[in-house]
């Protein structure tokens, strides 16, 4: 007989739009303690609330591998912190039947000056395994790790890919009957991946453990999870067999949007008013994709920029680039300004593209971060050579790097 | 793997139950306590190149100073007590309790991508951070016996008096680090207000002067009220413990400074488990 290892009912966690960005300071409240005693005081500017997860209900039974997709920002993160007891839900509850280990961001509490036997300790006392535990499953950790020779040096010298590793071995030697994993396979090379993606498997198949997957790599999650949940805007929108989920993930491309227009807010430091693609075809019938933001700006900040990321439908990121790249800061000047950005078409493997854009400061909330779903297709028949009738099988398509002997490159 | 729950390990999520400081749960995770403290000692040594001979230079060269200061260019009269060994039995008390302090109030600010990403009972962060300091302390303190000892100052069956010294300080610096760490998460401030308390309370307290000056300058009635103040008694009662020839601090004067420790660690505690909740959006 099986049971449900975590049931959610009802779930939702509220946050204060600002509430990060604004860090009170001593001084801040003060003041506002004094504007609470002093009638007629004014209140400052209400902050906004935001809800990253609306009254989301599930429940998965023992031993199954669920997997959680969704854009970001639709709430994946969120409701693996509140599993996880990071944040405190604002309303409904959790229960978790057994204990439960975590592995939000791989390497999260590695020490860099320890060597990599001290944070194996570390890591397995911060996840919850006990010294006796960690010393019985050691050797098994390292030998997973493919770290041997390396165990005395202080991790600070490891690269990345030893680094990833190694605490992905000591999380999936965990004792905990349920595990969370976030986006670990977003990083180490292939071999490991796959290697990862086995473990995972096996775990589950033959310990019988719960495992909850949130990942953009839809192969993965295909591979792994019977079952999967779809989120959008912390609502969950489809709990179906992963397949399904998938499909119509990948197909909300369809609905698309070219174009945009906002309604002006004066209270908005920063604000586009209009976004648009633009397709332009030059004279020898190349098709060029230009991405056109009109915004207002009326409070100039000095750290702000405007990122755009281009996605492929596995939400991949393709193509990243920001406003630092204009010559000079006029653009973020206070007034009404239009920028142009060509989106490279011409490098991109034919596939659907999800554009992205906003106003962006470092360390704070987004000033804008429209919720708009921008998508171009790039067309198999718009680039001269396939992969011999086969999907293009790279993330970039360039035919016009190949020489031979003498002969000059081939101009696009 | 059998198909029943292991029902000890049912964790229910409320939102209409928000936890509390909860003491099982803390208990539940003394391998982490453990684990922390081990990793704060071997960071603080590691790569240094005289290593653990640190713990005996720092207050070495700090009595060396103050003796040159307090007893060579002025006179601070300390009974017949050599001023070295004096201000070592104050000093290495007074190390713990400001480091202490200081690197409790830190420790939340220090681990945040900890505390971002992974639940504990996040008063594990300044107990380890307190606890971390006891090695380097045992060792000054055993250090400070042997130096009285060999000068012929041993007090005798008087030094387990350090015991219960050693307690209220630890009261006392649980109640500080719990303010401390909560406030300091929330305000920046605190990382700049702390070490001027902490300078001030040097000199408030009796670390470089014996208790019994204060009694000339503050008056019979007031003398007493000295024990608000955190580490008074404790630095009085400690020479008296380590030191023959020194007297201890008056019942009255204990008394208070219990009863301010009792309810700065109460309301520490309860500061803390309030603030808890909202350092995830302070971080």
């Amino acid at each position: 007989m099986s049971y449900n290892a975590i049931e959610v009912h009802q779930l939702s966690k509220k946050f204060l739009i600002g509430a990060r960005k604004n860090r009170p300071t001593l001084r801040d409240e003060m003041t506002g303690l004094a504007r609470r005693v002093r009638p007629g005081g004014r209140q400052q500017a209400a902050r906004a609330d935001f809800w990253a997860l609306q009254e989301v209900s599930f429940s998965i039974p023992q031993g199954q591998i669920l997997g959680i997709i969704g854009h970001n920002g639709a709430g994946k993160s969120t409701l693996l912190k509140l599993l996880s007891r990071i944040y405190a839900p604002t309303s409904g509850r959790i229960r978790l039947r057994g204990r439960l280990g975590s592995l939000l961001e791989v390497g999260t509490g590695f020490h860099p000056e320890l060597t990599g036997r001290a944070n194996v300790a570390l890591y397995g006392a911060i996840l919850g395994l006990s010294n006796r535990e960690i010393a019985r499953k050691f050797d098994e950790i390292v030998t997973f790790a493919e770290i041997e020779t390396f165990l005395d040096t202080p991790v600070k010298f490891y690269s990345s890919g030893m680094y990833m590793r190694l605490a992905f071995a000591v999380a999936a030697h965990l004792d905990a009957e349920n595990l969370l994993v976030d986006e670990v396979l977003a990083v180490g090379d292939v071999a490991f991946q796959q290697k990862c993606l086995a473990k995972m498997g096996q775990i589950a198949r033959d310990e019988g453990r719960t495992i909850l997957l949130v990942s953009h790599n839809m192969q993965a999650i295909k591979r792994l999870c019977q079952r999967a949940l779809l989120l959008e805007k912390g609502r969950l929108v489809m709990d179906d067999q992963a397949e399904t989920v998938i499909n119509h993930y990948l197909q909300q491309g369809v609905n698309a949007q070219r174009s945009a227009t906002f309604a002006p807010d004066e209270a908005r430091d920063m604000q586009f008013l209009r976004a648009e693609l633009r397709d332009q075809v030059d004279h020898q019938g190349h098709k060029a994709t230009f991405l056109r933001l009109t915004y207002q700006v009326r409070r100039p900040h000095p750290a702000v920029f405007i990122p755009v990321e281009v996605r492929n439908m596995e939400d991949a990121l393709v193509l990243y680039t920001n406003s630092d790249f204009l010559p000079d800061k006029r653009h973020l000047a206070p007034g009404l300004h239009t920028v142009e950005l060509d989106l490279c078409r011409h490098y991109l493997a034919p596939g659907t593209y999800r554009v992205s854009f906003a106003f962006w400061e470092p360390g704070h909330d987004p000033l804008d971060f429209p919720d708009v779903r921008f998508v171009f297709t790039v067309e198999a028949h718009e680039n001269l050579r396939q992969a011999h009738g086969l999907p293009w099988p790279g993330l970039l398509y360039d035919p016009a790097r190949w020489r031979s002997g003498e002969a000059p490159p081939r101009p696009i | 793997m059998s198909a029943q729950p292991p029902a000890t390990f049912v964790v229910e999520i409320n939102a209409d139950h928000p936890r509390t400081l909860n003491g099982r749960e803390l208990l539940q995770f003394r391998e982490l306590l453990w684990t922390l403290i081990w990793r704060d000692i071997r960071v603080r040594y590691q790569q240094t190149v005289i290593g653990v001979l640190w713990v005996f230079l720092q207050p070495l060269l700090l009595m060396l100073i103050y003796t040159l200061v307090f007893s060579v260019m002025v006179r601070v009269p300390v009974g017949d007590t050599p001023y070295p060994l004096f201000i070592l039995a104050g000093l290495v008390n007074w190390t713990f309790f400001s480091q202490g302090w200081t690197r409790a109030s830190q420790s939340i600010l220090n681990n945040a991508p900890l505390v971002l990403k992974v639940y504990f009972p996040r008063l594990i962060l300044p107990l380890a951070a307190i606890l971390s300091n006891l090695l380097d302390y045992l060792l000054t303190l055993g250090f400070t016996l042997v130096f009285a000892a060999a000068l012929g100052y041993w007090p005798g069956v008087r030094t387990l008096g350090i015991v219960a010294c050693f307690a209220l300080m630890v009261v006392q610096l649980l109640g500080l680090g719990a303010w401390g760490a909560a406030l300091t998460a929330r305000y920046r401030d605190m990382n700049l207000l702390i070490p001027l308390l902490l300078q001030t309370l040097f000199y408030l307290t009796p670390v470089i002067y014996p208790l019994e000056l204060a009694q000339d300058a503050l008056g019979a009635d007031l003398y007493n009220l000295a024990g608000l103040f955190p580490m008074t008694t404790v630095i009085s009662g400690m020479r008296w413990a380590i030191l023959e020839g020194q007297p201890p601090p008056p019942w009255p004067m204990l008394l208070l400074s219990v009863l301010s420790a009792s309810l700065l660690c109460i309301s520490g505690f309860w500061y803390f488990a309030r603030s808890e909740q909202s350092f995830m959006d302070v971080l």
